[in-house]
């Protein structure tokens, strides 16, 4: 359970306010949702690891919507009762709480919310905002990678221009495997003492991150900026002469980046990059931290037919700072290629009137020798109740690449929800 | 030679007098531009809660609710739409945002709530279903006039009203091979419309249901649509419509698809 002082303030001011509005602009809906995860047979677990289920849960999911009289200002809380059979542990997930106001061209929004920025399919670049890559996957529906971010976000709209700025004043890291259920690749494995340093809660340390985009006819442009951490740890064995245990922390980082998005022939076009200003290892000579890092994709969508749509992807990751990464890599350790090329396909066709969706999405690196595979079906038995089969599927070569390393977390999903 | 000549200026003559005579050609597609200006372009904008019926031949029942605004854009047949969805549940507060252009394909973006994103849909097929709905895009934003060569057949009445026929017939491939509409003389609304493929077979039909004036616009506020090959039927009702409201332009954009407009939603 996450909460911090800012969400439980305004969770608080919503139970308050809650009876009082319920007369006006007031609702309540959300959904009961099972959601279950079977690991594919053929991974070799150790004692006390969840080996035949990744998942099982159950989750309650109430959201509250509060509106004054004009809208100008509204509330918004979601709020997740969960019990997880796995951990046989039940709590509260406060996934949305916040309060906004729009005056004119102004707003603000103050709380706990859930930002996305960028175009990628399943890669992230301008999209600096904390991810649940736990929740992916084991098998969780899709909107769970994204966590919340505790958060006052101002946004400025003039007719010409749209600027945001969002500041997050304590840092919020990723959720990363850590063990059971997940297997991953564990360059340190001797190490078996962890620890995790989080930045210190301190002014200088808030992340600030802004976008500032425009339509110009029937495309988009968007800048985007951020100053802030790298949400996925690295790591550092201490003490340096005879390390006993690793440290996990969070390098500071600055990001900035474009994104276009348009249409051309039949579909859409997007393309977005951006420069990872690693700001503890600038002259790539630190192995453990990133280095300085380009990243950009170019992505085409088309609708093929009734119903049926594509989406391709290309993204690439270069490190510049690849020679001085390897001169500095201790030996025995397994290098990053300079060039990390990931390419994707998405295809989704709907039927029967839209209650029936079968998705099929891959994403491949030929760089890495990895591929991951996600077949769906989803039905709408009724309005209210839908129920989905899929698989997140993972092979690769080596074991230390982003998608080879979850190989024997392959497993069968099975959601069902029920709307309210 | 003489006859052959003759033969000529006769069968030039058939022609002439088979052929559409100009005058009549155009007032079909006259009757036409001014039955889509009083159906789709009605006021310079309009707000309506929307509720879709879908429901199978076996009697299975869905329900689409949704609140809709729409702006004209000035006179060249731009459209905006902005669409909040109330039901079903699942997709409750997602927003749909759509640009309308004659002669082009729509620019079309989706707001995801669950996860706050804001995403650019490829938009092609205008004759795509609406909501998994029997109406498609078309069928809710309009289709170009110039898409279909319009002829007009002789009046006719539709439960005693007075009405023009006219028969489309789309000039590159399209939902239908044919349709026949019966459109009001005098809201120039369309009270019936026929869909034949290609073999000539009614597929679809629509059916305005009820007409009712709305400050002083003929408005259809309620109207079905029916799969004649499936027996899968849509209805939609209208209700809270208004016309001239007043509804911003900046409400078509993304701020307010992340951030439904608290006022008109409602």
């Amino acid at each position: 359970m996450k909460f911090t002082g800012l969400t439980a303030i305004v969770a608080g001011v919503l139970t308050m306010l809650a009876p009082s509005a319920a007369l006006g602009g007031a609702d309540i809906h959300g959904f009961l949702q099972g959601n279950y995860a079977l690991r594919a047979a053929g991974a070799d677990c150790p004692p006390g690891f969840d080996c035949a289920f990744m998942r099982a849960e159950e989750r309650l999911d109430l959201r509250l919507d509060l509106a004054s009289e004009d809208g100008r200002a509204a509330a918004h809380a979601r709020v997740d009762f969960f019990h997880d059979a796995l951990r046989g542990a039940a709590g509260v997930d406060v996934r949305e709480a916040f309060a906004v106001v729009n005056l004119g061209g102004f707003s603000a929004r103050l709380g706990r919310q859930t930002i996305t920025w960028g175009l990628g399919e399943l890669v992230f670049i301008n999209d600096v905002f904390p991810k649940d890559w736990v929740a992916f996957l084991t098998g969780a529906p899709l909107e769970y990678l994204k966590l919340g971010s505790d958060a006052l976000l101002l946004g400025l709209y003039p007719s010409w221009l749209s600027f945001e700025v969002i500041a997050v004043p304590i840092f919020q890291p990723d959720r990363v495997p850590s063990g059971s259920p997940l297997f991953f690749f564990d360059p340190m494995p001797a190490l078996s003492t962890r620890m995790v340093e989080k930045p210190a809660v301190e002014f200088e340390n808030a992340q600030v991150a802004a976008r500032l985009y425009r339509s110009l006819g029937r495309y988009e442009a968007a800048l985007y900026a951020s100053r802030g951490f790298y949400g996925t740890p690295a790591g550092r064995p201490e003490p340096a002469a005879a390390p006993s245990r690793l440290v996990f922390f969070h390098p500071p980082r600055n990001t900035y980046g474009a994104s276009f998005q348009g249409p051309v022939a039949w579909g859409v076009i997007s393309f977005e990059a951006g420069y990872y200003d690693s700001v503890d290892d600038r002259g790539g000579s630190n192995p453990m931290i990133d280095n300085p890092e380009v990243r950009g994709l170019a992505g085409y969508q088309i609708e093929l037919w009734d119903d049926a749509s594509a989406g391709v992807q290309y993204y690439l990751e270069v490190m510049t700072m690849h020679d001085r990464y390897r001169a500095a890599l201790p030996p025995g350790m397994p290098a990053r290629d300079q060039y990390r090329h990931v390419t994707s396909l998405r295809f989704r066709q709907f039927l029967l009137h839209q209650t029936l969706q079968a998705g099929f999405f891959v994403m491949g690196s030929p760089s890495d020798e990895d591929i991951f595979v996600n077949p769906s079906v989803r039905y709408h038995v009724a309005d209210e109740l839908w129920a989905e089969i899929g698989g997140n599927l993972f092979f690769g070569k080596k074991a230390h690449t982003f998608f080879g390393q979850f190989e024997d977390n392959n497993h069968v999903y099975v959601t069902a929800r029920f709307a309210f | 030679m003489c006859g052959k000549g003759t033969t000529v200026v006769v069968l030039a003559a058939a022609v002439l007098l088979t052929r559409p005579v100009p005058a009549e050609a155009a007032s079909a597609d006259d009757i036409v531009a001014k039955s889509q200006r009083a159906y789709f372009y009605a006021g310079s904008d309009m707000k309506a809660r929307v509720l879709m019926t879908l429901a199978s031949a076996g009697g299975q029942k869905r329900t689409r609710e949704l609140t809709m605004l729409r702006r004209n854009k000035g006179d060249a047949g731009e459209q905006q739409y902005f669409m909040y969805f109330h039901q079903p549940a699942d997709v409750k507060a997602m927003t749909f945002l759509v640009e309308k252009y004659p002669n082009k394909d729509d620019d079309r973006w989706l707001f995801i709530p669950g996860i706050n994103m804001v995403k650019r849909i490829a938009a092609r097929d205008a004759a795509q279903s609406f909501v998994g709905s029997d109406f498609t895009y078309e069928h809710v934003s309009g289709r170009d006039l110039d898409a279909d060569e319009h002829r007009l057949l002789p009046d006719e009445k539709v439960e005693g009203k007075d009405c023009h026929v006219v028969e489309s017939v789309p000039r590159s491939a399209a939902e239908y091979k044919r349709k026949r509409a019966w459109i009001d003389k005098s809201t120039l609304l369309p009270l019936k419309e026929e869909y034949f493929d290609g073999k000539g077979e009614l597929f679809k039909a629509f059916k305005a249901d009820e007409v009712r004036s709305i400050g002083g616009v003929p408005t259809v506020i309620r109207r079905t649509m029916t799969n004649r090959k499936t027996g899968h039927t849509t209805t939609v009702s209208f209700t809270d419509v208004a016309y001239d409201a007043g509804i911003e332009a900046d409400i078509f954009t993304e701020r307010y698809l992340r951030d439904p407009p608290g006022r008109w939603i409602k």
